[in-house]
């Protein structure tokens, strides 16, 4: 076990403590304490998933500003004053529905190929391109043309997600002529995988991707915001005559 | 590296969780905050396909974003209906607040 996932049990088991804790708990402010737990811990998957801006959007938004409003609504309401149970009857059956929901994702997640999975099989038969160079090793060597150079960097499988590595060897014959001949490893990771690429790049590449290819839906985005904004307080305005 | 199916059973976990809190409680805030668990799973869920299916598109970081900005404006609104109830009902609690029904 890498020192990695190592790290991603313990923010996973805190995210989890977080999250069993707002729906658990019997004290309302507990429950909030605790989705403060559960968010910050989801900022810390989020490293670990080397999307440290949304990291940052997350501990900001949720751990700062979402917290802080429901425990003003809270407040607000008096929901600690209302001696009432929290959980209503439905309970056996949110259980069952919760538990369901968990066993089919879980399913789901175990029965489906990832590509990344590839990276178990460590060295694959020769695929179709590569058939040629080396079908040249089982032809006497004369009858192949000398200096045989296969491209290393040249796109295999179209549409395939897989980076694939290529080793080049050199056979030399009794006369004296090379062959070269490539060999291919799969590689389990996709290519340019964004955890290899450098920090900056992948940085650019969001800020790209934000304000060119999804530029109006940023804009959108902050004039939901601000119509949320006005309705906000139009809703909570004390009205004359209340 | 870790692999991708530990990301997702976690949101899995975290969704299910959010999916007791919204059917057993039975105050608005409470719900609430389930209610923002389930869209912290669903964002696990983007970035993790986003960083593991398709690391060089940011659609899932984007839509990341999407949701956080969106959960804001949600989080404000709904609080301001909490409260908009909590002065005409007198409770939060969601099983009293029937004035719809027919």
């Amino acid at each position: 076990m890498s020192y990695e996932e190592v790290i991603f049990y313990f923010v996973a088991a805190v995210t989890v403590f977080g999250a069993l804790g707002v729906v658990l708990a019997r004290n309302v402010v507990h429950s909030a304490l605790f989705l403060i737990l559960a968010l910050l811990a989801v900022a810390g998957v989020f490293i670990l998933l080397s999307a440290e801006f949304l990291a940052i959007v997350q501990i900001l938004i949720y751990g700062g500003a979402v917290t802080i409003l429901i425990l003003f609504a809270m407040m607000l309401t008096r929901v600690r004053d209302v001696p009432q149970a929290m959980d209503g009857p439905q309970r056996p059956f949110a259980a069952l529905a919760a538990g369901a929901f968990l066993a089919l994702s879980a399913l789901a997640v175990v029965s489906a190929d990832w590509p990344g999975e590839t990276e178990k099989i460590s060295v694959v038969p020769l695929r179709s391109s590569f058939v040629d160079s080396g079908s040249l090793l089982t032809e006497p060597l004369d009858t192949v043309a000398t200096d045989v150079e296969v491209d290393s960097r040249a796109p295999f499988a179209v549409g395939e997600p897989i980076r694939i590595d290529v080793e080049e060897m050199q056979v030399v014959a009794l006369d004296g002529r090379t062959l070269t001949v490539t060999r291919g490893f799969e590689d389990t990771t996709p290519a340019p995988h964004a955890m290899d690429t450098d920090a900056n790049v992948l940085r650019q590449g969001l800020g790209d991707a934000l304000f060119r290819n999804w530029a109006v839906p940023f804009e959108v985005a902050s004039l939901v915001l601000l119509v949320a904004l006005i309705g906000a307080i139009i809703l909570a305005r004390i009205e004359e005559g209340e | 590296m870790i692999p991708i199916e530990n990301f997702l059973v976690l949101s899995g976990i975290l969704f299910s969780l959010g999916i007791y809190g919204v059917l057993a409680r039975r105050n608005a805030v409470l719900i609430l905050m389930s209610v923002e668990l389930m869209l912290q799973a669903v964002s696990i869920n983007f970035i993790a396909f986003a960083v593991y299916l398709y690391p060089e598109q940011f659609t899932g970081l984007i839509f990341a974003i999407f949701v956080i900005t969106i959960a804001a404006a949600e989080v404000g609104l709904a609080l301001g209906i909490i409260l908009r109830i909590f002065r005409n009902k007198g409770t939060a609690n969601v099983d009293e607040v029937d004035m719809l029904k027919w």
